[in-house]
């Protein structure tokens, strides 16, 4: 599925994303952790292609799981134990603070797999190089060099596969060492050209004083919206959790602060805030079905080609 | 309440852009970024190379070799630069800024201990290697026992590690015969191109 | 000398901004992953505000005609157009001086037309200033306004062309060798002054000296079939389940003891084919036979032989008795240059001294069918000389040589047999004097300056022949 946030400004989707984050990271009530993982499981899967979902599942299992089975053997806080094991008490909160624990850690996952399919290395970059410019330029330098590696290693591997060196045959040991001679090998010519890369970079004034940068993402108005709710989103939440308002215990036994009206009214700004992204995708839909009657053209009939 | 995951998280991250911070302001030359953007580089095809073997990656080894070979802040930046890629290819996730930390610390260490000698012997620079495994492996393994909140104790943690031994093993292992193989050779050839940098004057 | 200031003093900005750089490789001088981020590189770093930055880009990629790649990424470009992307992004910067190093060494022919025609479309439309060194001179001798003439790093003269071309010819220099078809033929002809640079003066030339009698074409003989090497039989492959072929029933037989010459555009699968040939690939439908395992391949980048640090580790890499081969290196005619050069790293030598130690190292594998892919590319005219006495050696010893080209005068001297690559098949095969005169195009300059007026010429020697020939 399109991603509209992908075409937010990256530091408006870098702030949206860091706060879903950090809000489910420190905020360990129960109902909310569940509805964190419900929407962000949702949202990754709708910009994941069909096989990938499942395969998240699976190694969701033992991420939630583990806490699971280890909280309660570590952890015998808790009023309510259930069994003992070697005369530790296994608790019904540990075992609950171990499940929601997985929930928390599943859910961030979760919102980290969105977050990478909503800012690409390009917006990425666009915001780490304002301030770390060299850096920047070494990650885009080091995305050119990888797929002409992986040219310049195929080609090695094989010639070198005719006159004997081959990692796909002979003892593990031969392997091993047709491996280590094919990857230096790899790196030698690399070093190599790498001079005349130097060159054609001094020679187009690399490292002069006063650079400036060409690409410039504009930061609109709906940039803006999406900025302030997340910064709104951000406060709000270390308002509350600052008052203790938010506050929820494990042990000994399941308290909270209950649910105030301050918390009830926080719960449904931060359902709406996570399902922002869920909001833009269907407007979209509906404008696009709105504007596909508008933009109408006569199909172009096409007639069948041998492949 | 989950604080020490999100301020070990914050430390780890702010450690690295420290780093950065300190790195773009001594204004590098392009003979101080290219070889890195090649180790860089060579060291995400390498994991190709030796897909034929499972978990087994040289990542470690050529941070380890660079550190040596050029240095401290060089070491740390190809550490933490292979994390940064790997993970823009691979998907961020909250390990992001922890590997970034490991490998990066994993190079520095090596150039520190380097410059005594004895230590640039093949044999030495192996047993570093092993060990090095055992931080890398510590400082990753620390989102995930960070995020276990209250349960927070020397059990948990000492259950934790134990549980990654196994890996780091492996990794160590791993270090082991990528340094055995690439140490010697990579070396010259890293000196012989800073030679060639040296004549280039850039 | 820049300008009144030697160059050492120049202020690095203005060197920066004002003399522009095109370098040999076409990768290798690429900086950044995008064609839009690279054509801004310089700009960036020359402190131009970002509008007048993309003002200037935009300009730049209408005249370069990039507007279609504009967002590719730059794996995803040719040869060509990394190298015509490589002078755009100098141009950008609007230098005074354009430099290049054998920029279209490491081209294709048709590529390296298009390059060569964007130089020239620079220099007439722009006046721009162009400073060039390059081996290739069929095409951009007749260009320039005044060529240089360079002997161990000492200038020796400039001179408009014509005159140049006189003054090689007239010493009986070894660059002769590299001048322009025409300006050799009409030379060997008695024409002193006025020396026809380009095909079209090299045409009118033959014209006025024939009265259009066309010599005897002869029918060359057909090469008597011999033992079988390898023989591909109704070959089928492509990379991926659903990509789509790129060997489509191919067919070829090798003969034990033959050059064969394969030619074909860029794109035809030449590489493709040598490696399901050498078995590293293997096709999906159809069968190669080898008569031998021994088969050896060798790839467009020499460099990609050496995996060690000098050559003698190499050579001892490839054959473990080293009296073994140091006896039969310093026995070769061919080989023995390579003595001086054993304790060096395989980086360090000149393309031509590379070419050849990958050769010898091959060889001391001991192939009986070698697999050649581009042998010439980027070797100056003595070099590939050097490199087709070595072939025509091997196939004396019975080796049997398939090499896969653009280098049609290459392929013109030295192959017994030229064959044509087209959309994954062979379309016509024969001897090379058969094949090129039936050409249109894919043929050699000499064969393009006498067709229809001297017979089937195919090499300057045979022009020559025909010519004087006709005279009498």
């Amino acid at each position: 599925m399109r991603n509209p946030i992908s075409e937010f400004h990256p530091l408006a989707v870098f702030l949206y994303f860091m706060t879903a984050v950090g809000i489910t990271i420190l905020w360990n009530q129960p109902v909310f952790l569940a509805m964190s993982f419900g929407i962000a499981f949702g949202y990754a899967s709708a910009l994941e292609k069909g096989r990938n979902i499942l395969r998240s599942l699976v190694w969701l299992l033992p991420v939630v799981l583990l806490p699971v089975i280890v909280n309660p053997l570590v952890n015998h806080r808790g009023n309510t134990p259930l069994l003992y094991v070697n005369d530790q008490p296994i608790t019904m909160e540990a075992i609950l603070y171990g499940l929601f624990t997985g929930v928390m850690i599943a859910a961030m996952l979760f919102w980290f797999q969105a977050y990478s399919k909503s800012l690409d290395s390009d917006g990425f970059l666009y915001l780490f190089g304002k301030r770390f410019p060299s850096i920047a330029l070494m990650v885009t330098m080091i995305f050119r060099f990888v797929p002409q590696f992986h040219k310049s290693l195929q080609e090695i591997a094989a010639v070198q596969k005719t006159l004997g060196v081959s990692t796909s045959q002979g003892t593990l040991k031969q392997r091993l060492q047709a491996g280590g001679m094919l990857l230096s090998a790899l790196i030698s010519i690399t070093l190599e050209d790498s001079l005349q890369t130097a060159d054609s970079m001094n020679s187009r004034g690399y490292g002069l004083p006063g650079k400036t940068r060409a690409k410039k993402i504009r930061f609109t108005l709906r940039d803006g919206l999406l900025f302030g709710a997340a910064l709104g989103e951000l406060l709000f939440f270390l308002l509350l959790w600052g008052m203790g308002k938010t506050d929820f215990y494990y042990f000994p036994a399941l308290t909270s602060t209950g649910w105030t009206p301050e918390v009830i009214v926080f719960f449904a700004v931060t359902c709406i805030y996570f399902l922002i992204p869920i909001f833009i995708m269907i407007g979209e839909e509906i404008k696009w079905l709105f504007l596909k009657s508008k933009i109408s053209r006569l199909p172009i009939p096409k007639h069948k080609s041998q492949p | 309440m989950q604080l020490a995951l999100i301020v070990s998280f914050l430390l780890a991250g702010g450690a690295c852009l420290l780093f950065f911070f300190s790195f773009e302001k001594r204004k590098p030359a392009v003979k101080d970024i290219l070889p890195v953007v090649v180790m860089v580089a060579a060291a995400s095809a390498g994991r190709v190379i030796f897909n034929f073997l499972p978990q087994i990656q040289p990542v470690t080894a050529i941070v380890i070799i660079m550190g040596i070979y050029c240095g401290k802040q060089t070491g740390f930046l190809t550490g933490a630069l292979c994390a940064l890629v790997s993970n823009l290819f691979l998907g961020q996730g909250p390990w992001t800024p922890f590997q970034m930390l490991a490998w990066g610390l994993v190079g520095m260490l090596a150039a520190v201990l380097a410059k005594v000698p004895p230590f640039r012997k093949t044999w030495a620079v192996c047993v570093y290697g092993f060990l090095a495994s055992f931080l890398y492996g510590a400082i990753t393994d620390l989102w995930t026992v960070m995020s276990m909140g209250e349960s927070l104790s020397w059990p948990l943690i000492l259950t934790a590690y134990a549980a990654a031994i196994p890996f780091n093993l492996l990794h160590g292992v791993g270090n082991i015969a990528f340094l055995l193989l690439l140490y010697r050779p990579l070396g010259n050839k890293l000196k012989r191109i800073q030679e060639k940098f040296g004549v280039l004057a850039c | 000398m820049y300008e009144g200031n030697s160059v050492e003093e120049l202020d690095k900005r203005r060197a920066a901004l004002e003399i522009g750089f095109v370098f040999q490789s076409p990768d290798a001088q690429i900086v950044t992953d995008r064609v839009s981020s690279e054509l801004a590189f310089g700009l960036e770093n020359a402190g131009v505000p970002p509008e007048e930055i993309r003002r200037r880009v935009a300009e730049m990629a209408g005249f370069f005609g990039i507007e279609s790649w504009y967002h590719k990424e730059i794996d995803a470009l040719s040869g060509g157009q990394k190298q015509l992307l490589n002078l755009a992004s100098v141009m950008v910067m609007n230098p005074k001086v354009l430099i290049l190093d054998e920029p279209t060494s490491q081209l294709d022919p048709v590529s390296a037309g298009n390059f060569i025609s964007m130089l020239e479309k620079l220099n007439r439309e722009l006046g721009q200033t162009i400073l060039l060194t390059e081996h290739r001179q069929e095409e951009l001798f007749p260009l320039a306004d005044r060529v240089g003439l360079m002997e161990a790093g000492e200038l020796k003269a400039v001179l408009p062309p014509k005159e140049m071309a006189a003054l090689l010819l007239e010493q009986n220099a070894p660059l002769a060798k590299a001048l322009p078809t025409p300006a050799k033929i009409a030379w060997a002809l008695g024409e002193k002054a006025g020396l026809p640079l380009t095909m079209k003066e090299g045409r009118s030339f033959l014209m006025s000296l024939s009265s259009g009698t066309s010599g005897e074409p002869e029918i060359p003989e057909p090469l008597a079939d011999g033992e079988k090497a390898l023989e591909a039989k109704n070959i089928f492959f492509r990379y991926d389940k659903d990509a789509r072929d790129v060997l489509k029933d191919f067919s070829l037989t090798l003969q034990r003891g033959r050059c064969l010459a394969l030619l074909g555009g860029n794109g035809a699968g030449k590489t493709t084919m040598l490696q399901v040939l050498a078995g590293i690939l293997p096709p999906y439908r159809g069968k190669v036979k080898r008569q031998t395992k021994k088969i050896a391949y060798l790839s467009q980048n020499p460099r990609a032989v050496f995996l060690k640090e000098t050559l003698e580790e190499d050579f001892t890499l490839a054959r473990q008795d080293a009296n073994d081969w140091r006896q039969e290196l310093s026995a070769s005619p061919f080989f023995q240059a390579l003595v001086p050069l054993l304790e060096r790293n395989a980086m360090d030598l000149s393309g031509g001294e590379l070419q050849k130690a990958a050769l010898f190292k091959v060889m001391l594998t001991q192939p009986e069918v070698i697999l050649l892919d581009e042998p010439t590319k980027g070797l100056d005219p003595f070099a590939k000389e050097e490199l087709g006495d070595i072939l025509r050696e091997w196939t004396l010893q019975g080796k049997s040589l398939l090499l896969v080209t653009h280098d049609v005068e290459f392929s013109a001297r030295y192959a017994d047999e030229c064959a044509f690559l087209f959309d994954g098949g062979i379309v016509s095969k024969g001897t090379p004097r058969s094949f090129f005169a039936t050409n249109q195009f894919y043929t050699t300059a000499a064969c393009k300056m006498s067709r229809g007026i001297l017979g089937d010429a195919v090499t300057a020697e045979e022009v020559i022949q025909l010519a004087v020939g006709a005279d009498c």
